[in-house]
């Protein structure tokens, strides 16, 4: 029996892992039903739609069009700069940093905000706690986002011209078997080097002012902030069963750069007179990045299918996003 | 008065058709059947006996027991929602695991998507993912290191057959794939954990730690 064949080599992996008993206990059949009544009694049960899958749209890709694709020399270290010589588009190592116990801390009080908030809302918040500021210098005020998932096309598009998003439109090729599953937009936050009489700064000194004159031993200070203004924009698709396989992204800003390491290989790509980047990693997760210099905006198309898009698939996707 | 003791309640109080006694109680089969005849109540009885089982596969793949906590409402919540069109063509187990497991493969996707963004003004420090930070805790160094070199299908398809011991049948009707195939997958993500393992040994010693960090990126 195949249970028992395994019986060896998988007790051997489960030795250098926790005891099931080792995972705290959970209890959450009182709230799930009362959440299942409130749905109940608000409006009837939907269900969930089965995707179905749209016919191909045949991209033309002509002779012409294959053309206009080059390949440099894959490279570890890659740069694009734009006409200026700056760099807008580039890769990088990532760095070493350990510390568990301060990631744990920053996790527990971010849940304890985006439990706070519904989805489209955004707070800012301070935690009054010296030696998790010094850890995290560069982010003493920091901010949460909860989403809200627009599964109709035409929401996403009004929403995104709204709030004034990057301009990320559906791609005319779209490969077989996938569907757009929902659309998402990304706030901007205030930033620490927005100045002094900032919101930000405003922020800073509004929550540490209320740390200073609390009396409770919280530590954790929130305040709602509007949502005025998009960062970014994402689109997610699916082959069914509502997983996400791909993603298309569209961020404002002046620099992006991609992870760089031993499990990927970067590649400079040609499209349409666009310079980008496509990486193939080992992990499957492969992607195609580049930056429209006349809108300051990043694009990236991120594989979450394990490999079942092509090279191909991403440069055709990117081709016919991209306006010569 | 707990959720279990009203499902019993229910039986008690004289409903058309079989007659229970109070004291004996449905197959799972029975309950997923009378949810589906919109007997909502009885999900409460699905939710008793899995959420345990499901809140754990989510700790070892999401990496955090907070995360996994709000993961199993919203995987429970969609089995809810979609248990009109469950069949037993496969098992419940199978059905409601791939719903688990979409749900935290989406997660994880859209968790790298959001530190990529952050990253791209670099305006926060880097910072170590929420799965290494876990994973020192919930696994040895050197399982630790093996798991986090794994795409997350990968790592799903080995906590599902090595922590779940789910035949591949199982796990093919989990992750859409044949038994053939995924005997093969997973035999060489084992080899891959195994090499990967065997370069990190003689590291720090692991001791399982009986309280599991809380963290989430």
């Amino acid at each position: 029996m195949e249970r028992e064949h395994f019986a060896f080599e998988n007790e051997n992996l489960r030795k250098h892992a926790a005891q099931e008993h080792s995972f705290r206990s959970i209890e959450i059949t009182e709230s799930l039903m009362e959440r299942i009544r409130n749905q109940e009694s608000k409006r009837p049960m939907s269900g969930f739609k089965p995707l179905r899958r749209t016919a191909l749209l045949t991209a033309l890709i002509s002779l012409i069009l294959l053309a206009s694709v080059t390949v440099y020399a894959a490279n570890e270290y890659l740069q694009i700069r734009n006409k200026s010589g700056q760099v807008v588009l580039e890769t990088y190592y990532y760095p070493d940093y350990t510390n568990a116990e301060m990631q744990n801390l920053l996790g527990t009080y971010r849940n304890r905000v985006l439990d706070s908030i519904q989805p489209g809302e955004e707070a800012a918040y301070y935690v009054d706690d010296d030696a998790l500021n010094n850890y995290d210098s560069l982010n003493k005020l920091k901010f949460e986002y909860k989403p809200v998932q627009y599964k109709d096309y035409k929401e996403f598009i009004k929403e995104r011209d709204r709030i004034s998003a990057p301009k990320l439109n559906q791609p005319d090729y779209i490969p077989k078997g996938f569907t757009f599953l929902y659309g998402q937009i990304d706030p901007r936050v205030p930033m620490h080097g927005d100045g002094d009489n900032s919101e930000y700064s405003k922020l800073m000194e509004l929550l540490v002012n209320r740390a200073n004159k609390s009396t409770s031993q919280d530590k954790l200070f929130i305040e709602p902030i509007e949502v005025k203004q998009a960062i970014g924009a994402v689109l997610y698709y699916s082959s069914g069963e509502g997983k996400i396989d791909f993603s298309i992204q569209a961020t404002y800003g002046t620099k992006l750069s991609l992870l760089q390491d031993e499990d990927i290989k970067s590649e400079k790509v040609m499209i349409k007179g666009q310079e980008a980047i496509y990486q193939k990693r080992t992990d499957n997760e492969d992607l195609i990045a580049w930056y429209d210099n006349s809108s300051s905006v990043a694009y990236v198309i991120n594989d979450n299918s394990d490999g079942e898009l092509t090279r191909k698939d991403f440069i055709r996707m990117a081709e016919s996003m991209i306006t010569e | 008065m707990s959720a279990f003791t009203l499902v019993n309640g229910y039986i008690g109080n004289g409903r058309k058709g079989k007659e229970r006694s109070n004291t004996e109680p449905k197959s799972l089969e029975e309950q997923i059947r009378l949810v589906q005849l919109g007997q909502t109540q009885e999900f409460a009885y699905i939710v008793q006996i899995y959420q345990r089982q499901i809140f754990v596969y989510c700790c070892r793949l999401l990496g955090s027991e907070q995360e996994a906590e709000d993961a199993v409402q919203d995987i429970l919540m969609k089995a809810y929602g979609s248990i009109r069109r469950y069949k037993p063509i496969v098992s419940f187990n199978s059905w409601l695991y791939k719903i688990a497991y979409n749900h935290c493969l989406n997660l994880l996707h859209r968790r790298r998507l959001h530190r990529e963004i952050k990253e791209i003004f670099k305006r926060e420090a880097m910072i170590e993912s929420t799965r290494q930070t876990f994973e020192r805790k919930a696994f040895s160094p050197s399982l630790a290191a093996a798991l986090s070199a794994l795409a997350p299908e990968e790592r799903s398809m080995l906590i599902l057959h090595v922590f779940e011991d789910m035949t591949y049948a199982e796990i093919g009707d989990i992750v859409g794939k044949g038994a053939e195939a995924l005997r093969k997958k997973i035999g060489r993500i084992k080899q891959k954990v195994k090499k990967e393992m065997q370069q990190r040994e003689g590291e720090e010693e692991w001791r399982e730690n009986t309280s599991l960090l809380r963290t989430r990126i």
